[in-house]
């Protein structure tokens, strides 16, 4: 009932990030890959909205061409609208655009080792920022840059201001990556799978710290993962992706105990679950994921697929409201997949209990 | 940093030591001193004579400490043609090639470092193909053509600067245009290279998510971290430069430099010369390895911390 | 056991490499500049091979009538001199012919001796590591730090020029750089997984160098070997100019510039002719080679 009502009032709200029916390729030689198909989202303001996937799920490619941070070539954004503040940022001029970036929405990235310039001090990495963006002198800069490394939980700050990314450790280096991408107050922080890199303590850390600055800061948050460990611990929101394309959009809640897509109930049996966090056997989703090189008929999934039927090989499902309040592609019957669910949880349990 | 210093100083004066060295049994071994100095009608009887005088009997091992010892005391021995000190001989006309090697290596590295640039931060564009056409023609040339046409082009037909001669800015304009030509060709291919792989790294991607203009990008973040590559090459430029290839040049435009002289050096077979400017080339290695050196810790400072 | 049987026959190899060898072919014929700077490359080969049967004189006969002949196309010149001739008439089209005999032939005599040598020590070198590696190395690094201009000059002045001589101190100048390529390769090589694997699998080392190896380190090494060859190229005819290679009256490009040197300008054909030779051959294979780098290394693929 809450869940119901919580996203009634969202939607009545409109969105401060609404991506539209997004695609993407690549070339490479005389293939293409078809990255992104169709993609459509909206991030509203103050929540945390997780996007989930596999790797070449599309996930990460998609988040880049939010701000458009794609190679070009070999990537090319071909069809649709990223929407911020009424204006589409595909259609804006690189110099309209490089004033958002880093200042209205920023991002954190993957790997902390190699994200950071390796021959700048990090302070000047973050002071290049607000002198940047928020015309600050080099001295109010610098001042404002040790009380982000002290917000972001780096000890000794004034001293590691003049310090290069070498003489941190990973964990470290993740938070002087947030401390840049905070810098300028931004409202949507995407965080490209920044914890996949880190020891599980860390990752905790990283997750607190953003977790904590998005309530004091008053930002939405994208965070890119596979790891729905992660998502259970922060986001609001989920965005399954498969084969360059959503397959559900949940509460977070509603996904982890009322999936509506057989590839979210495949993903949730092939984790340690939050429930039974002593786990000792994981069921792995049969099956490759898909060459994006092919376009393909009917949906993606459908090769892996439990629950598919002739349909499915020809038609491409498109996102549906669910009774639950999801919205989910797929042609099964909501009844089908929660006794694949049930199914699965069985199975889990059994091979604990085995 | 104070072990990698003194790490380089050893090998510096390795480096020295071994040049000269190999320099001197190259002469020594492969080439009869005597037979050079003395007429070949000579008897052989006096040439016998001549060679106990000089000490060129003894043991060639024993002529080699004797030549060391004397050595690191920068007394390489008088050159057998004119009676003076061969290093002062070696180091006279030094300044002039200088003068040639700074104009040119400035030129060719300013000009390439910028053209590289704009050439690999857009890859398969029209500016690039022009930069990397005009790069391999710079590294096809032959100098001993080049420099012919230059002249003839610009001396003879165009009478624009002067055939040959040393002393004023115009008679620098051809020797440092042909010297420069193949540097500049190097320089531009390595540096187009070197910032096509820079940008493809993940810290640039973080620089375009920070909203900062590409050139920002490219001179702030990624020229600096291509430069190690682009500084090596430059110095080994410099250093070919200034050791003996402006000979060309410097014959054709009668520029009275270090080429010149040596050239002349090898023709008369005036061995202490030779090997005093083997090891004025060996120092002026040296130097630029320093030079390169130092700007590898300028371009990454955690050298420094390491 | 069933392991070793499929590593050491492996049933798909020799089909993937006809189309990996196909697939380069068709790239390669795409662009149009390296396959013209190939087709000019090869005439030069050609003719300098045949170069009794293409060249229309005797390079070496004299003809005092017809001194200093202007080529065909400026007043005075005649069809039977195409590029007419020199101080002592001798036809220049004929001797750059046979010039291109010599340039080549000693540079592809020095990429076969300096090119083979360095190539096996830098694959030993990368292949055994340890001590052998590590003192190959630092000679190596000492050697690349001598003035290579002062030391061939010395070298030749010392032992003389001549023909043969040139190709010695040639190919003691360009081992050193064939060995550390080739032994940079074979370092990375042996990280990759496919030699561990078939290693693992029990494949014989001769066997893993041969059939694995082999082929991966081949397209860069072709690379390396035609920058070298325009390298001699030039650094031959620098040392023939300066009296210190091929010796006269045997035709060689360096050779041709230098005797013309002095009658520049009266006669700028004489220079200007075998000059055009040097400068066409080294632009044909850093033509080739400036594209084959691009063809045969996948991440450059789709750049241009």
């Amino acid at each position: 009932m809450s869940n119901q009502s919580r996203t009634r009032s969202r939607e009545a709200k409109t969105p401060i990030l609404s991506v539209r029916d997004l695609n993407v390729e690549f070339s490479v030689g005389n293939s293409t890959v078809h990255a992104v198909n169709g993609l459509s989202l909206d991030l509203h303001k103050g929540e945390t909205l997780a996007v989930v996937g596999e790797s070449g799920s599309g996930k990460s490619v998609s988040m880049l061409s939010v701000l458009g941070l794609i190679p070009q070539p070999p990537g090319k954004i071909t069809k649709g609208q990223v929407l911020y503040d009424g204006r589409d940022l595909r259609s804006l001029p690189a110099g309209e655009l490089r004033k958002i970036r880093g200042k209205e929405i920023s991002m954190i990235f993957q790997d902390p080792m190699t994200s950071l310039n390796p021959t700048m001090t990090i302070g000047r990495q973050i002071t290049e920022m607000l002198e940047l963006h928020l015309k600050m002198t080099s001295a109010q800069a610098k001042n404002r840059a040790i009380e982000l490394l002290d917000l972001v939980g780096i000890p000794d700050p004034a001293n590691r201001f003049g310090q290069y990314p070498i003489e941190f450790s990973g964990g470290m280096r993740q938070r002087v990556m947030i401390a840049i991408a905070l810098s300028c107050n931004p409202k949507i922080l995407i965080a490209d799978e920044p914890t996949t890199a880190l020891d599980v303590t860390i990752q905790m850390q990283i997750l607190q710290v953003v977790n904590e600055l998005r309530s004091k800061m008053d930002m939405s948050v994208i965070w890119i993962t596979h790891d729905l460990g992660v998502v259970a611990g922060i986001a609001d929101r989920v965005i399954v992706m498969y084969g360059g394309r959503a397959v559900e959009v949940a509460e977070a809640e509603d996904l982890f105990y009322k999936p509506q897509h057989p590839y979210s109930v495949g993903l949730l049996n092939s984790v340690p679950s939050i429930a039974d966090p002593v786990v000792d056997r994981l069921v792995a989703i049969d099956g490759l994921p898909p060459d994006m090189s092919q376009n393909r008929e009917g949906c993606a999934f459908h090769p892996r697929c439990p629950l598919a039927r002739e349909i499915c090989t020809t038609k491409t499902p498109e996102l549906e409201n669910r009774a639950t309040g999801s919205h989910a592609a797929c042609f099964a019957s909501p009844d089908d997949v929660a006794s694949l669910a049930r199914l699965g949880a069985d199975q889990r349990s059994k091979a604990q209990a085995g | 940093m104070y072990k990698l210093a003194m790490h380089r100083l050893g090998h510096s004066a390795l480096l020295i030591f071994g040049v000269v060295t190999v320099i001197f049994f190259t002469n020594f071994l492969l080439g009869d001193p005597v037979r050079v100095m003395l007429p070949a009608s000579t008897p052989p009887e006096a040439v016998e004579e001549f060679r106990r005088q000089m000490g060129f009997d003894r043991p060639i091992l024993v002529q080699y400490w004797d030549f060391i010892s004397h050595a690191v005391f920068l007394d390489f021995g008088d050159s057998w043609w004119q009676k003076s000190p061969s290093l002062e001989i070696a180091l006279r006309p030094f300044p002039a090639t200088l003068q040639l090697g700074i104009v040119a290596v400035a030129l060719a590295s300013i000009l390439g470092i910028g053209i590289g640039l704009f050439a690999g931060a857009r890859p398969g564009s029209l500016w690039d193909k022009l930069a990397t056409s005009l790069s391999i023609l710079g590294v096809s040339l032959p100098l001993i053509w080049f420099t012919l046409m230059m002249a003839l082009i610009f001396s003879v037909w165009l009478g624009i600067l002067p055939t040959a001669g040393y002393g004023t800015a115009a008679h620098m304009v051809l020797p440092v245009v042909t010297l420069a030509a193949l540097p500049l060709g190097r320089t531009v291919q390595i540096t187009r290279a070197s910032i096509i792989d820079e940008l493809a790294k993940p810290y640039i991607t973080t620089a375009h998510s920070k909203g900062l203009s590409e050139r920002t990008i490219i001179l702030r973040h990624a020229l600096r971290n291509a430069l190690p590559p682009i500084a090596t090459e430059i110095g080994w430029e410099s250093a070919l430069l200034l050791t003996g290839y402006s000979i060309i040049v410097e014959s054709v435009y009668g520029w009275p430099g270090f080429g010149f002289a040596l050239y002349h050096a090898i023709l008369t077979r005036d061995m202490p010369v030779i090997i005093a400017m083997a090891f004025v080339a060996a120092m002026v290695v040296v130097f630029i390895n320093v030079i390169v050196d130092i700007i590898y810790v300028i371009a990454d400072p955690t050298i420094r911390k390491k | 056991m069933n392991m070793s049987k499929t590593a050491s026959t492996t049933p798909g190899r020799p089909i993937r490499s006809v189309g990996r060898i196909l697939r380069f072919l068709s790239d390669f014929s795409r662009d149009k500049y390296a396959t013209v700077a190939l087709v000019v490359f090869v005439v030069l080969v050609l003719s300098s091979i045949f170069a009794n049967l293409v060249a229309p004189h005797d390079p070496l006969k004299l003809d005092l009538l017809n001194r200093l002949a202007p080529p065909v196309w400026v007043e005075g010149g005649s069809w039977k001199y195409i590029f007419g001739t020199d101080l002592l008439g001798r036809d220049i089209l004929s001797r750059c012919i046979y010039g291109g005999r010599m340039s080549l032939g000693i540079g592809f005599a020095v990429i076969l001796i300096g090119g083979t040598f360095g190539s096996l020590m830098g694959l030993l070198a990368g292949y055994l590591g340890g001590r052998f590696d590590a003192v190959l190395m630092r000679y190596i690094d000492f050697q690349i730090s001598i003035p290579y201009f002062l030391l061939a000059l010395t070298i030749m002045a010392a032992i003389g020029p001549g023909t043969k001589n040139l190709i010695i101190v040639l190919s003691i100048g360009s081992w050193p750089l064939f060995a550390r390529y080739a032994r940079s390769i074979m370092m990375s090589l042996r990280q990759q997984v496919f030699i561990e694997a078939a290693r693992v699998a029990g494949g014989k080392e001769i066997v893993i160098m041969t059939r694995h190896v082999l082929p991966n380190i081949l397209s860069p090494l072709v690379t390396l070997t035609s920058l070298e060859l325009s390298r001699i190229v030039l650094t031959e005819a620098t040392m023939s100019y300066l009296g210190m290679g091929v010796r006269a009256p045997t035709p060689a490009w360096g050779l041709m510039v230098q005797e013309a040197h002095d009658y520049l300008m009266i006669a700028n054909w004489a220079v200007t002719t075998p000059g055009v030779f040097i400068m066409i051959t080294t632009l044909s294979i850093n033509i080739f080679a400036t594209r084959l780098r691009i063809s045969t290394d996948p991440l450059q693929r789709g750049k241009h």
